[in-house]
């Protein structure tokens, strides 16, 4: 359970930092194949349905997110920004809530309402951005940018709520 | 974490993908193919220094720039500056443009320009008029205020150095159906110039009013008032296209 906690907590780091030097430095794509990954481990060690569910949508993720990893410049309003928002608003937020479901039975103190919060969130945010060309750019900027600084704050309380876990598991 | 929350999440996924894809669709059947540029008239004075805005429609995502504007062989309009207004799926590009190292003695007309990228690629226009003039003196007249309102209406008021007789007016036949054309001896009383009777005396100031109706014609031209005085006098009556995302709709239906 250590590992592969310790390994999401990595993967949601590398997810969450972006430095971009004509590439991210910090890809996105790694952080997901750790992810998908530890759920596979995660699946061999308990054999739950969630975590195999899990584990198929991290991976089916890792492409789109190679495939940013190497966009970011000009992103925003090119194709594949925007399949990659959907990709990731979809993959990511089902992706997680299969794997915490996976973790419920084993995890008693952990904090899941963090997690339902970033998931409603990034559905939000993946839902406005499907109308993002139907609307004013200044509307859709505001709305974006109000609904991103929940969704970054989220992110961050769970990745450190993650931080928590790998702690307490490596006491134990 | 329980399987309600899971059931929610999976609502709202099939809801996203339902949206995406009909979305996608729509956005594809309202794709332009290439960009439209709004019905241009405009007069430039070589050497006046002069810059006037020209507009065109493209899609979102188009990010290509236009870093010239091709006339013919070696006359060019530079482009200064350029800047985009988003709108639901369209954004209308605004170049601010000038002529680059033209000199003529005779006025130029142009049916026809090409557009140049920086990738390279090439569009030629053909729904604009451009007329290049030579430089002249304005000694008889001169500019003394001006302005403009929201309603498309801008004035011009000028003095005159010394009683001038005014023969003609001349508005550029391509906008006359466009424009309305006011003039006035006194600022508050306006003739429209088709009903008034030449040759006329001035002797201290004039105004000339012009209204343009809000749409999607970009308008920048001269208008010539000959005189007894000599060379043909040259007015400046220019309007800005209407943006509203109704309009750009319309033109984009109209003309895609």
């Amino acid at each position: 359970m250590y590992e592969s906690i310790s390994k999401i907590y990595k993967g949601m780091l590398f997810m969450f930092f972006d430095i971009n030097i004509f590439i991210d430095i910090i890809p996105d794509s790694i952080g997901v194949f750790m992810i998908a990954s530890a759920c596979k481990s995660l699946y061999e060690s308990y054999g739950h349905d969630y975590f195999k569910w899990a584990q198929l949508l991290f991976a089916l993720l890792v492409p789109f997110a190679a495939v940013n990893d190497f966009y970011t410049l000009g992103l925003e309003y090119s194709i594949i920004g925007y399949m990659y928002a959907i990709a990731h608003g979809v993959l990511f937020s089902l992706g997680l809530v299969y794997l915490f479901l996976g973790l419920t039975p084993y995890l008693k103190d952990f904090s899941f309402g963090k997690v339902k919060l970033l998931v409603v969130l990034n559905l939000t945010m993946t839902f406005m951005m499907t109308f993002k060309e139907f609307i004013s750019q200044s509307y859709f900027g505001t709305g974006l940018v109000i609904i991103s600084i929940f969704g970054l704050l989220a992110t961050i309380l769970v990745i450190l709520e993650i931080r928590l876990l790998k702690k307490q598991l490596e006491i134990q | 974490m329980n399987k309600k929350f899971l059931r929610l999440t999976q609502i709202g996924v099939i809801l996203i993908l339902i949206s995406s894809v009909v979305n996608g669709l729509f956005l594809h059947f309202n794709r332009l193919d290439e960009v439209l540029f709004l019905d241009t008239y405009m007069d430039f004075e070589a050497e006046s220094g002069l810059s006037r805005y020209m507009y065109y429609v493209t899609n979102k995502n188009d990010d290509r720039r236009v870093y010239g504007i091709e006339l013919e062989e070696h006359v060019h309009l530079e482009v200064l500056h350029q800047h985009e207004i988003e709108l639901p799926f369209y954004k209308v590009v605004v170049l601010d443009i000038t002529p680059r190292n033209y000199k003529s003695d005779e006025i130029t007309t142009y049916n026809e320009m090409k557009l140049l990228f920086n990738n390279n690629d090439r569009l030629v226009v053909n729904n604009s008029i451009i007329r290049l003039f030579p430089t002249r003196d304005y000694d008889h007249f001169s500019w003394r205020s001006g302005g403009s309102s929201n309603t498309g209406e801008s004035y011009v008021v000028y003095s005159v150095k010394e009683k001038t007789t005014i023969e003609a007016f001349n508005i550029p036949q391509e906008v006359e159906d466009l424009v309305q054309v006011k003039f006035g001896e006194r600022v508050d009383n306006y003739t429209s110039v088709d009903e008034i009777i030449l040759p006329l005396e001035v002797d201290y100031s004039f105004k000339v009013s012009t209204m343009i109706e809000k749409n999607t014609k970009v308008i920048g031209v001269f208008f010539e008032v000959k005189t007894d005085k000599g060379d043909a006098y040259l007015l400046d009556i220019s309007s800005s296209p209407s943006l509203e995302y109704e309009d750009i709709k319309a033109f984009v239906k109209e003309n895609r």
